[in-house]
C-alpha cells in the first residue's frame, strides 16, 4: 500500500539521486513494518480467531511514523524539494522526541547523505560535479547569470576573454546555491568548499602544464599527491557515519582546505612570483614609475585629449613602449606584462562636435570622461594562478584607481608647465601667480596624499601582513584589503554606481577647475591682463576659494568620526599653515 | 640634465659631485658598470648616457680658464670618466685674476666653442630639460663666466631650465679676493634674473658646520666638497631613484618657488657624519629627521638673525631616504603642526612636502634614515643683505675699481655696478615682504622697508 504511494508521487516530483535515496532510506526504514505485517499476516492464517485489537495493536504505533512520513511527502511534492533541500527537510523535523521516529529519519538521512558524500568526495578531490538534477549545494552557474554576475567583466575583456577562456571559465563557474544549502552546513563552511573545488579546477587548467594536452587527466592529481588516498579514505569514513557529524565534516574540510592553501601559498608565492608581480602592479596601475607615466603623458597628451578612435590603442602602446625604452627599463617580464586599450566610443553626432555641447554640459560632465583620459584601461596580464588576487573585479578597480591617479598627475604636469612658462616672464599678474601657486599646492598635496598616505601606507601594511603567513587565504584577504581600504580612502569606492562619493566629487571640480585655469591661463599675457581676463581671473579665484571652504568643512566634519582617520590626513596635507580654513 | 662646471670652486665641487654618483650608481672611476651593479632601479640615463662602447659618461662640461684644477682631475683616478670633448681651458690658462669683469668678457669671447660643446650635448640628450651649473659667485670665472653662461643659457635655451648650485664666500674669514663683493654682486644679479633656482651653499655656514658638528679642526676644501655633493647628489636622487614623484626637475622646484624671483633655496641634512666617525651610529626615525631639519644649526646658509621681521618659509620640501615606514610620515608632520616648528607665509597655503626616496642599494650607511631639506625660506635676505653691506663699504671707498674699469664693460662708467646693487636690493625687499600678509599686493616701485 505505502510502497503504491511512493510509486505514485515519484512521478509528481523532479526526477534525481537524492529523490531516489531518500526513497531507498524511507524503504528501509519501513522494513520493520512489513515484517510485522508479515509476522501479523501468519499469526492471523495461523490462527482464525485472532481479535482485531491485536493487529489493531500492533499497527496502530506505527500511525504517527506514517503521519511524519507523510508530511514530508506532501511537503516535498507541493514545495518541489529535490537535492540538497530534502536534506534541509529531513533536518528540519529530525528532532521529534519519539525515539523510533528519530531512528527512521536518521536512516533516511543517512541514505541521502551517501549520495551527498559522493557528490562531495568528487568535488573536493577532483574539481569535478557529475550532478545532472542539478542537486548539489554548489552548482555551474548558467549562462544568463553569469552574464548578470560578470557584465563589468565582460565588458573589459573582450580581448582576455579570447585568450584564456579555457583557463578561466571553469573554475569562475561555480558558484554556492544558497538556497540549496542545509542549514547545519554554515555558509562560510560552504564557500570552504567551494573554494577547494575551484583550487583543484584551477590546477586540473595549469597552463604551464597544458602543453602536453595527453597529461590533462592526470594533473587532477596534482593537488593533493600522495595525500589523495589518505583524504579518499577520510571522507568515506564520514559518509559511513549513520549519523551526520558536522564536527568531523567541519574538521575534515579544514584539513583540506589547509592543504589546498599551503600549496596555493607556494604556487603563487614561490612559483609566481607574487609579491614581484604586486610590485608591478603598484608601479604601473598605482603609478610607482612616477617617471614612466612624466614620459608617457607628455608622449600622449594630444592623443588622450581627444575623443578615441580605433586607432588610439594603438597609438598609445606605442607612446607606452617608447617611454618604456626612454626609462630604460629591462624588465622584460614587466613590459611584456603591460599594455593599455582605449575602446573607442560608438560614433555619435553628439561628440563630433564636443566644442558646442562642451558649454551646455560643463557644469554636468567632466568633458575628459569622454576623451581618452576618461576611457584607457591598463591590461595586466595575470600570472597564473594569480588571478585568484587579480580577478576580473580588482582589475577593474585598479583601473579605476589609474584613470584617477593619471588625471592627477596629468594636471598636475600641465600646472608645471604653466610655471616655466610663468619663471620667463619678467612682469606678471601676482594674482594670476597667485592662483596658479595654490593650485599647484593643492594638486601637489593631493597626489602626496594618495600615493603617500594611501598607496604607500596601505602598500607597507599588506607587504607585512602577506609576510608572515603561509596561508593563501591570508594572502587574499591581505590584498583585497588593501585594494579595498586604498578604493575607499582614495574617495573612489563606489563611483560605478552613480552615488559619488562628496570628497570625489570635490576633487573632480577642484581638477577642472585646474583645467579651466590652465586653458585660459595659457592664453593671457601674464604680464599684462585685459580686464576681461581680469574677470576671468577672479571669477576661477572665486570658485577656487568656495570649492576649498567646501572640501575643508565636508572633511573637518567627518574626520572625527572614526572611520574619518584618512580625511584628516588630507586635511593635514592640504591645510597645513591653517590656510584655507582660516580664510572662512 | 647638462651640468656646467665653471672655474677653481665649480670644478672642484663638479668633481666630487660625479665621483659620487659614481659611487651610488655602481660606475667605476673609468666609467664602466661595476659587476655587482645589477639592481637596475635607477636611472642612470639622467646624468650619464651611454658611448657606443658601453662606457657611461658624465652629460657633464668643464669649464676653467687656469688649468690647475681640471689638470688634477685628469690626473685621477676618474680622468677616463667624463668625454675629453667637453673639457674646455682657456688657451692662454692665465685665468681671471678674480676678476669678475674679466670672466665675463673672456666667457664672451670663447662663447662659440663654448656652445659648440653645449649644443652637442644638447642634442646628445633624449628630452632635456635644463642645465644644472656649479660655481662659486666670488672668484672670477665661476662668477664672471657663470654669469654670461647664465644670460647666454636664458637666451639660447629659453624652454630650459637653469638650476645653479653657487657656492657664497665665507664670511667668517678674511678673503684674498679684495673685489669679492663687487664679484658676488654682479654675479647675483645674473643669478635672480637668469637662473630659475639657485641652491645656495654658503661657505660660512659649510664650515661651520664641518667644525661644530662633525668636530673637524681645520676643514679642508675636500672636506667642504663631500658636504656639498652630498647635498648635491641627495637633491637629484628623486630625478635619479624615481617613485612617485618629484621625477623631473620642474616637479621638483616649482613646488618650491611661488614666484619667479623667490628662487634662492636653503639646504639642510642629517644625519651628518664624517668618513672617519661612522660609529656614532644614533637611532633615526622620519620624526628625527624632519625634526632636526627644521633646527638652523644643520642648516646650510647661515643666516643673520634679523629683528625687524618675521622671517618664515615660503615652501619645504624634505627628501627622506631610508626604511621608512610612510605612516610615519603624517604622525610627523602632525607633530611639527602641534608645536609649531615652522613658520609659514602668512599669504598662501605651504607645508612641508615629504618626497621618499630609495637609497643606492651599493653605498652602505649606519643611518637607518637620512634626510635632505630644500627650503625657501625669506631669511636667505639676510644673506644678500650682507653681501650688499660689504659691496657699499668698498664702493664708498672707491676701492678696487682700477681693474675692472679696465674692461669693456666699465670703460665709460660703473652703471652695471649700481644696476646690480639695484637689482639685488629689491630681492632683498621682496624677500622681506614675503614675510607679510600683504605681499600679494606689494609695490616693487614703491619705496617701502
Amino acid at each position: 500500500m505505502f510502497n503504491l504511494t511512493i510509486l505514485y508521487f515519484i512521478e509528481y516530483v523532479t526526477p534525481g539521486l537524492y529523490i531516489h535515496a531518500l526513497f531507498d532510506g524511507m524503504d528501509q526504514a519501513l522494513e520493520p513494518f512489513r515484517k510485522e505485517i508479515i509476522e501479523l499476516e501468519n499469526t492471523v492464517l495461523n490462527d482464525n480467531h485472532t481479535p482485531l485489537s491485536l493487529i489493531l495493536c500492533s499497527v496502530e504505533k506505527y500511525t504517527c511514523l506514517f503521519s511524519v512520513l507523510h508530511s514530508i511527502i506532501r511537503e516535498i511534492r507541493t514545495q518541489k524539494f529535490h537535492g540538497c533541500k530534502l536534506l534541509q527537510c529531513l533536518h528540519q523535523r529530525m528532532h521529534t522526541g519519539i525515539p523510533e521516529i528519530n531512528a527512521t529519519l536518521e536512516l533516511m538521512a543517512h541514505s541521502v547523505h551517501m549520495v551527498f558524500y559522493k557528490h562531495l568526495t568528487s568535488w573536493l578531490l577532483y574539481g569535478h560535479l557529475e550532478d545532472p538534477h542539478k542537486e548539489f549545494f554548489i552548482q555551474k552557474i548558467s549562462g544568463c547569470e553569469k552574464a548578470l554576475m560578470h557584465e563589468d567583466r565582460k565588458n573589459i575583456d573582450v580581448r582576455e576573454s579570447i585568450n584564456d577562456k579555457k583557463i578561466d571559465v571553469d573554475m569562475w563557474d561555480y558558484n554556492v546555491q544558497m538556497d540549496m544549502l542545509p542549514s547545519y552546513i554554515k555558509p562560510s563552511l560552504a564557500n570552504k568548499i567551494l573554494t577547494i573545488g575551484q583550487t583543484v579546477i584551477m590546477f586540473g587548467n595549469d597552463p604551464r602544464q597544458k602543453k602536453d594536452f595527453s597529461m590533462i587527466p592526470k594533473t587532477e592529481n596534482s593537488v593533493w599527491g600522495d595525500k589523495e588516498y589518505k583524504y579518499f579514505r577520510k571522507l568515506q569514513n564520514l559518509q559511513a557515519k549513520s549519523v551526520f557529524n558536522i564536527v568531523e565534516f567541519d574538521r575534515t574540510i579544514n584539513e583540506l582546505k589547509q592543504c589546498v592553501t599551503e600549496l596555493l601559498w607556494h604556487v603563487a608565492v614561490e612559483e609566481a612570483q607574487l609579491m614581484q608581480q604586486l610590485r608591478l602592479v603598484k608601479e604601473f596601475f598605482l603609478m610607482g614609475r612616477g617617471d614612466l607615466f612624466l614620459e608617457l603623458i607628455k608622449l600622449t597628451t594630444h592623443i588622450l585629449n581627444k575623443a578615441p578612435t580605433s586607432h588610439t590603442s594603438r597609438d598609445i602602446n606605442l607612446a607606452f613602449q617608447m617611454a618604456l625604452r626612454k626609462i630604460h627599463l629591462n624588465d622584460e617580464s614587466a613590459i611584456d606584462s603591460f599594455n593599455f586599450v582605449v575602446p573607442a566610443l560608438p560614433s555619435e553626432n553628439e561628440d563630433a562636435n564636443t566644442d558646442a555641447t562642451d558649454l551646455f554640459d560643463n557644469e554636468k560632465q567632466d568633458p575628459n570622461e569622454k576623451r581618452g583620459w576618461g576611457m584607457i584601461t591598463l591590461k595586466y596580464k595575470v600570472v597564473w594562478p594569480l588571478h585568484l588576487l587579480f580577478n576580473p573585479v580588482a582589475l577593474n578597480d585598479y583601473n579605476t584607481l589609474f584613470r584617477f591617479l593619471l588625471r592627477v598627475k596629468k594636471t598636475q604636469i600641465e600646472l608645471w608647465n604653466l610655471w616655466s612658462e610663468h619663471m620667463h616672464h619678467k612682469d606678471f599678474d601676482i594674482g594670476v601667480i597667485q592662483l596658479r601657486n595654490n593650485l599647484i599646492f593643492i594638486v601637489d598635496n593631493l597626489q602626496y596624499y594618495l600615493q603617500v598616505d594611501v598607496v604607500e601606507s596601505q602598500y607597507a601594511i599588506m607587504e607585512a601582513n602577506m609576510k608572515n603567513t603561509r596561508n593563501f587565504e591570508d594572502i587574499q584577504k591581505a590584498h583585497s584589503m588593501f585594494l579595498a581600504n586604498v578604493m575607499s580612502q582614495t574617495f573612489l569606492l563606489g563611483s560605478g554606481t552613480g552615488k559619488k562619493n562628496p570628497v570625489n566629487k570635490l576633487i573632480h571640480f577642484l581638477l577642472r577647475l585646474c583645467d579651466n585655469f590652465i586653458l585660459q591661463a595659457s592664453m593671457w599675457e601674464v604680464g599684462n591682463l585685459l580686464i576681461t581676463e581680469k574677470d576671468e581671473l577672479k571669477t576661477l579665484c572665486e570658485t577656487l576659494d568656495s570649492v576649498m571652504d567646501w572640501l575643508t568643512k565636508t572633511l573637518n566634519r567627518v574626520r572625527a568620526q572614526p572611520s574619518g582617520e584618512h580625511l584628516a590626513r588630507l586635511l593635514l596635507r592640504l591645510d597645513f599653515n591653517r590656510w584655507f580654513s582660516k580664510k572662512i | 640634465m647638462i651640468t656646467l662646471q665653471l672655474g677653481q670652486c665649480g670644478n672642484q665641487i663638479g668633481f666630487e659631485f660625479w665621483k659620487r654618483l659614481c659611487a651610488e650608481h655602481g660606475i667605476n672611476p673609468e666609467g664602466i658598470l661595476e659587476d655587482y651593479a645589477t639592481e637596475g632601479m635607477d636611472r642612470k640615463d639622467v646624468f650619464f648616457y651611454q658611448s657606443d662602447d658601453e662606457h657611461y659618461i658624465p652629460r657633464a662640461v668643464l669649464l676653467d680658464l687656469e688649468p690647475r684644477v681640471i689638470h688634477t682631475i685628469m690626473n685621477s683616478p676618474y680622468s677616463k670618466l667624463y668625454n675629453p670633448e667637453n673639457i674646455y681651458l682657456s688657451k692662454h690658462g692665465g685665468g681671471a685674476g678674480n676678476n669678475w669683469a674679466s670672466g665675463y668678457h673672456q666667457g664672451e669671447k670663447l662663447q662659440e666653442e663654448i656652445f659648440d660643446i653645449l649644443d652637442r650635448e644638447a642634442d646628445g640628450s633624449d628630452s632635456l630639460e635644463g642645465f644644472v651649473l656649479c660655481h662659486s659667485i666670488a672668484g672670477g670665472t665661476g662668477s664672471g663666466m657663470g654669469s654670461f653662461m647664465l644670460e647666454s643659457l636664458a637666451d639660447r635655451f629659453p624652454k630650459k631650465l637653469i638650476e645653479t648650485y653657487s657656492v657664497f664666500p665665507n664670511q667668517d674669514e678674511i678673503s684674498d679676493v679684495v673685489v669679492q663683493p663687487y664679484n658676488s654682486l654682479l654675479t647675483l644679479k645674473r643669478l635672480t634674473q637668469c637662473a630659475d633656482c639657485v641652491v645656495v651653499l654658503d661657505n660660512t655656514a659649510l664650515n661651520r658646520i664641518a667644525s661644530d658638528r662633525l668636530h673637524i679642526q681645520n676643514p679642508s676644501f675636500t672636506q667642504i666638497n663631500k658636504l656639498v655633493s652630498t647635498i648635491m647628489s641627495v637633491s637629484t636622487t628623486t630625478l635619479r631613484y624615481p617613485s612617485y614623484m618629484n621625477n623631473d626637475l620642474v616637479g621638483l622646484i616649482a613646488p618650491l618657488i611661488p614666484t619667479p624671483r623667490l628662487h634662492f633655496l636653503m639646504t639642510g641634512y642629517t644625519p651628518l657624519t664624517t668618513d672617519q666617525e661612522g660609529a656614532s651610529v644614533r637611532k633615526t626615525s622620519v620624526l628625527d629627521v624632519m625634526r632636526r631639519l627644521l633646527q638652523p644649526k644643520n642648516m646650510m646658509v647661515s643666516t643673520a638673525l634679523d629683528r625687524n621681521a618675521s622671517h618664515c618659509y615660503i615652501s619645504i620640501l624634505n627628501i627622506i631616504q631610508g626604511e621608512v615606514d610612510p605612516t610615519q610620515v603624517h604622525k610627523s608632520l602632525q607633530r611639527i603642526r602641534e608645536r609649531k616648528l615652522a613658520q609659514f607665509i602668512p599669504w598662501g597655503p605651504a607645508s612641508i612636502q615629504v618626497a621618499l626616496s630609495r637609497k643606492s642599494p651599493y653605498i652602505q650607511s649606519t643611518h637607518r634614515v637620512s634626510g635632505l631639506m630644500l627650503a625657501n625660506h625669506t631669511n636667505i635676505s639676510s644673506l644678500f643683505d650682507r653681501a650688499l653691506q660689504q659691496y657699499d663699504k668698498l664702493r664708498k671707498r672707491e676701492a678696487f675699481l682700477e681693474q675692472f674699469r679696465k674692461e669693456k664693460m666699465f670703460e665709460e662708467n660703473l652703471d652695471e655696478l649700481d644696476n646690480s646693487r639695484e637689482v639685488v636690493e629689491y630681492l632683498v625687499k621682496e624677500y622681506q615682504a614675503a614675510t607679510r600678509v600683504d605681499y600679494l599686493s606689494w609695490n616693487p616701485n614703491k619705496a617701502d622697508t
